[in-house]
């Protein structure tokens, strides 16, 4: 293999390698201690079920996964799942930072994708 | 074709890839968690036993009921196809275990071909097998369709 072949295999390794680091799913810090807000999914179940967040502006909300399955948030206006506002992407066995966009005061059902019965209030303005 | 896939081996082939398939699409429904994931696996899991079963008992009440877990295979993974298409979530994962179900089907229907010789050998054998315990018009009239 030629050289500047295998440089450009090895800046592509480089490359797949820092993407599959800590994740920010959408840009935004992907420290989940400078997260806004945290939510931790352990023994299919969320910590804490209700969480305050900012009115009016965008914030983020770090998933800590401590269970060996695969979890998300999603974020919808209410507990009947009409509107969702927000699909996270998934996560396991790890963390995960979300650009959550801004949302008005009031009260929001989250829950994880996968597993329903997990669920959680999202408290904006609270 | 037909003739390369009667062989042993491709008997062996293909019984081996179907009862891998449905085991890694168990093993990913497991892994998923929660009580319909663990459901599903625990099915796929029952269906590969059967299949599993049907590939190598002798017995000749077993070869007469062979086309059952193909059949309860087909519809169980073409059901769990649809109802992630209607559910979601949709994530990488998800759609490996569907890509890993359509391959599935497929290997599936390439065993009743093999077995039966077209899937309205299948449907033949199927209707035989149960025909002694339909009543006797019926029994007639369905042996006369098949």
């Amino acid at each position: 293999m030629k050289p500047i072949r295998l440089s450009l295999v090895a800046v592509l390794l480089v490359a797949v390698l820092a993407a599959c680091g800590s994740t920010s799913a959408g840009g935004g810090t992907t420290d989940p201690a400078r997260a806004d807000v945290t939510v931790t999914a352990a023994e299919m179940a969320f910590t804490p079920g209700s969480v305050d967040a900012p009115a009016g502006e965008a914030f983020t909300l770090a998933l800590v996964n401590d269970d060996a399955m695969p979890h998300n948030i999603a974020i919808y206006t209410d507990e009947s799942k009409s509107e969702k506002l927000f699909d996270g992407e998934m996560v396991t066995d790890g963390t995960v930072v979300y650009d959550i966009p801004a949302l008005a005061a009031g009260e929001y059902f989250f829950d994880c994708s996968l597993h329903p019965e997990m669920t959680g209030t999202l408290v904006v303005g609270g | 074709m037909t003739q390369l896939l009667r062989t042993r081996t491709a008997g062996f082939v293909v019984t081996a890839g179907i009862v891998g398939l449905t085991l890694a699409t168990a093993n990913i429904h497991l892994g998923l968690g929660g009580l319909l994931f663990t459901l599903n696996a625990l099915g796929y899991a029952g269906l590969a036993a059967l299949i599993v079963i049907a590939a190598v008992t002798p017995m000749a009440v077993v070869r007469r009921f062979a086309w059952f877990p193909r059949l309860a295979l087909i519809g169980y993974t073409a059901m769990t196809i649809a109802g992630y298409l209607v559910m979601g979530p949709y994530f990488t994962l998800g759609f490996i275990a569907k890509g890993i179900e359509v391959v599935l089907i497929a290997l599936v229907v390439v065993d009743v071909i093999r077995v039966y010789g077209s899937p309205m050998g299948f449907v033949r054998s199927a209707l035989e097998s149960v025909a002694p315990v339909l009543p006797a018009r019926v029994r007639r009239q369905v042996l006369a369709e098949a």
